[in-house]
């Protein structure tokens, strides 16, 4: 875990430390900063454009006329200036154009976004983000998704309407409080209303033309699409090829229709002219791309910067925004998420722990997306009068107490159990209830008051150790799923786990959970687990760690899936993953999987306490 | 004759430079009246929610009946208040009566517990802090309009067409700016 450095004293040993500590100032300051380089980063796109063309052509003409003039600088006549003109600016309104089409449905479609439901802390989400949405003045639209990833982080786009998406992950839902959650969501909504969230996207996609072109010329045939994480980008690769393409069949077409004059042999004259005009366009490709990401790169992280200031103006609350700063940046950020580079921008904090943004220096100050972690803290802390010491304790105190959970094994699915408890319902005691009737009440949640007799003093029922457990872990809903169990074939029933709805075998406790309910579970911590499942997964995980070979496998199941089709359709048995050797059993067709007895939990195991 | 020019372009120029101040004092002005039409309606869902609220806890409260009726009498005279002075003190007084009413439901676990209450508590909470964040907003906004009435050469101007500055929806003091923390 980093440490953060105590609050500077007022010195120049630390840049930022200088910084003004005035939100209205720091969000003046970002603005102009962010239209200056806007413009310049327009201007430079252009020119670069002209240069490289220019260069080309002086190659062409130089060798082609070498025999006549000599060394010769050539400057483009004004219809090639017209005509490089005309093509750099048609192809930043592609880019640009391709950049903004439908942002909002491929983030939804990339991370596998989804609406909000009616619990209760989704319900607050929704909350959080109306009241950001007044304390920007009722200025824009916002709708709030969930990620199905157990990192914390927060991203936010806008299409061209102004229209934004905020979504946030499992795990930040999970582990910020609601003052937390707000300070980050007003930082995205900043990003939205003041439209820097349009230009992000754009920056990020329309100047990466000239590195895509490098990455084209330097692997002939590119392989892009396994470059950009799965595939999917703003942008179009095709259009980009096609440019790429186009572009260099007319440098072809130029110097083949050209070289009668000089009278040399037209076809060793044209070899040099490709080969040298390759070689320049890739060493000027890749220098353009250096500069354009430069300042881009400036660009995103004055957008940080701001949208720090904003939401700290919306909410006055920079010491909640520093706190969540704080618990993403030194918790897990997500390496998961499925992010190629061209994302990086659009989160909240960077979302891979080792980049740049977590350092300083100068390297960092040229290709970090985000300013440093530490000079965002420290700088909200200063505005705030608060120690950023105090922020300190934030992390172990992240996983939640849960007094006590039983493992899957514990839930007795048949056992009747004694009529003991009252539950308060429209100011009506009623019952007395037997635990399965309980869990099974409609209205059951953990702040109801219950009580075991009359004389009893009525206590939540989250306070009461058997009771929290149904809510924290495992409730048992009773009906059956519709499927039965793969390897005893007795029908599952469905338990709600960790909030999750899954299917549990009463014969052999082999659960069965989908895609995204695994995700889930993945994401959220409440389940403590058993002295037993400790020792395992210890073992396994010591076992695997010792032989490399061992930590994946595939091979077909001798199950078949439960849902499509028993035993004509085979599972495939395999690793849930290299990191986690825990075997499973996974229908690609449905994307269920099923676990073993004690699987689940061992997979959980691993996964919360990053044993890999 | 070139006098003459000179004058009447300075003329065209100070009367376009009035038309432009004019019209950005107009818009601004407009922009604080939106400002507190946002208040007023985060304030009128508070108004809304404090019968529904009140007639839950009723069934419960059965000592201090004291606390109900001041909310309900605190908010009528909310809802009847005209003028933003005579709003403000009102809501003020919400407020405060609203906070006797969550630190005496403390005392009735069985109040905290019903599902109804726990809604509107959530419901209460979330329009509390858009009444915080609007208020916050409008004052941001009759700060600017403040401030670019008094500066050269607006305040001219503005002295002229009777643009007037308007009135900052104050907390009376900083221990009140606290929104009523409904814990569970």
């Amino acid at each position: 875990m980093g440490q953060i450095n105590p609050v500077p004293t007022a010195g120049p040993d630390r840049g930022f430390s200088l910084m003004p500590y005035s939100f209205t100032e720091i969000e003046r300051r970002e603005t102009r900063v962010i239209h200056y380089l806007w413009l310049a980063l327009f201007f430079v796109y252009d020119l670069l454009f002209f240069l490289i063309f220019l260069g080309v052509q002086n190659i062409t003409q130089n060798i082609l006329q070498y025999s006549l003039h000599g060394l010769v600088f050539y400057f483009l006549s004004l219809w090639h200036i017209l005509c490089v003109a005309f093509v750099s600016i048609v192809l930043t309104a592609l880019t640009c154009h391709f950049a903004q089409q439908d942002p909002l449905g491929k983030i939804r479609r990339i991370f596998r976004a989804r609406a909000l439901n009616d619990s209760s802390r989704e319900q607050i989400l929704a909350h959080i983000i109306e009241e950001v949405i007044v304390a920007c003045g009722n200025k824009g639209v916002m709708e709030g998704v969930v990620l199905p990833f157990s990192s914390l982080n927060i991203l936010a786009v806008s299409d061209k309407g102004g229209r934004g998406l905020i979504a946030v992950t499992e795990g930040a839902l999970e582990k910020l409080s609601r003052a937390q959650l707000e300070a980050a969501v007003a930082h995205e909504a900043a990003y939205i209303v003041s439209g820097d969230a349009a230009i992000n996207t754009t920056v990020s996609v329309a100047f990466t033309v000239y590195s895509a072109l490098f990455e084209g010329m330097v692997n002939f045939i590119p392989d892009l699409m396994s470059d950009y994480g799965e595939g999917e980008r703003f942008g179009s690769n095709g259009h980009r090829r096609t440019t790429f393409r186009g572009r260099t069949a007319g440098e072809f077409g130029e110097s083949v229709g050209a070289p009668e004059e000089g009278g040399v042999p037209v076809v060793p004259q044209f070899i040099i002219i490709v080969v040298l005009s390759y070689v320049f366009c890739v060493v000027a490709f890749f220098l353009a791309s250096i500069v354009t990401k430069v300042m881009a790169m400036a660009i995103s992280r004055s957008m940080v910067r701001k949208a720090d200031a904003v939401a700290t103006r919306m909410t006055r609350d920079p010491k909640s925004l520093a706190e969540a700063i704080y618990i993403m940046a030194y918790h897990f950020r997500g390496s998961e998420l499925p992010v190629g580079r061209y994302f990086h921008p659009i989160f909240f904090i960077h979302p891979s722990p080792s980049s740049f943004d977590d350092q300083e220096g100068t390297w960092a100050e040229l290709f970090g997306t985000h300013p440093p972690v530490d000079e965002r803290i420290q700088t909200l802390c200063a505005m705030a009068h608060v120690d950023l010491r105090e922020l300190e304790g934030l992390v172990p105190n992240l996983r939640k107490v849960v007094p006590y959970v039983p493992s899957l094994e514990g839930v007795n699915i048949s056992e009747p159990s004694v009529s003991c408890w009252q539950v308060l319902e429209n100011s009506v005691w009623k019952g007395p209830y037997d635990l399965a009737q309980l869990k099974g009440l409609p209205v059951f949640h953990p702040g109801m008051y219950v009580r075991r007799d009359p004389e009893d003093v009525p206590r939540k029922a989250a306070d009461v150790a058997e009771l929290s457990a149904i809510f924290t872990a495992v409730m048992l809903l009773g009906h059956g799923m519709g499927l039965s169990c793969p390897s005893c074939k007795r029908e599952l029933k469905v338990v709600v786990y960790e909030g999750e709805q899954i299917g549990v075998c009463s014969g052999c406790l082999g659960t069965l959970v989908d895609e995204a309910g695994l995700r889930q579970i993945l994401a959220r911590e409440e389940v403590v687990f058993s002295e037993e499942i400790k020792v395992k997964a210890r073992a396994l995980w010591s076992h695997s760690s010792r032989n490399n070979e061992w930590r994946f496998r595939e091979q077909e199941s001798p199950l078949g899936c439960p849902s499509c089709s028993h035993d004509q359709k085979k599972m495939i048995r395999r690793s849930y993953s290299g990191d986690y050797p825990v075997d499973i059993d996974h229908c690609n067709l449905c994307g269920r999987t099923w676990f073993d007895r004690d699987e689940l939990e061992i997979l959980q195991f691993l996964y919360e306490n990053r044993l890999r | 004759m070139i006098a003459l020019w000179i004058i009447l372009g300075v003329i065209v120029l100070i009367v376009l430079m009035v038309i432009g101040i004019y019209n950005s004092l107009v818009q601004m002005r407009v922009g604080v009246q939106n400002a507190w039409s946002q208040i007023d309606v985060q304030l009128k869902r508070r108004h809304d929610l404090i019968p529904n609220l009140v007639e839950t806890a009723k069934g419960y409260i059965t000592h201090e009946r004291g606390t109900l009726e001041a909310v309900i009498k605190a908010r009528q005279m909310a809802v009847d208040a005209s003028g933003i002075k005579d709003k403000l003190a009102a809501e003020n007084m919400l407020t405060s009566t609203l906070r006797s009413l969550f630190a005496v439901s403390e005392n009735y676990p069985n109040l905290k517990a019903d599902q109804t209450m726990m809604r509107l508590m959530e419901e209460l909470t979330t329009t509390e802090n858009k009444i915080g964040f609007s208020r916050q907003f409008y004052n941001d906004e009759v700060g600017r309009y403040n401030a670019s009435l008094q500066v050269f050469p607006n305040n001219m101007i503005a002295g002229q067409f009777s643009f007037k500055a308007a009135d900052f929806f104050q907390l009376e003091d900083a221990a009140e700016r606290k929104a009523p923390e409904v814990k569970f």
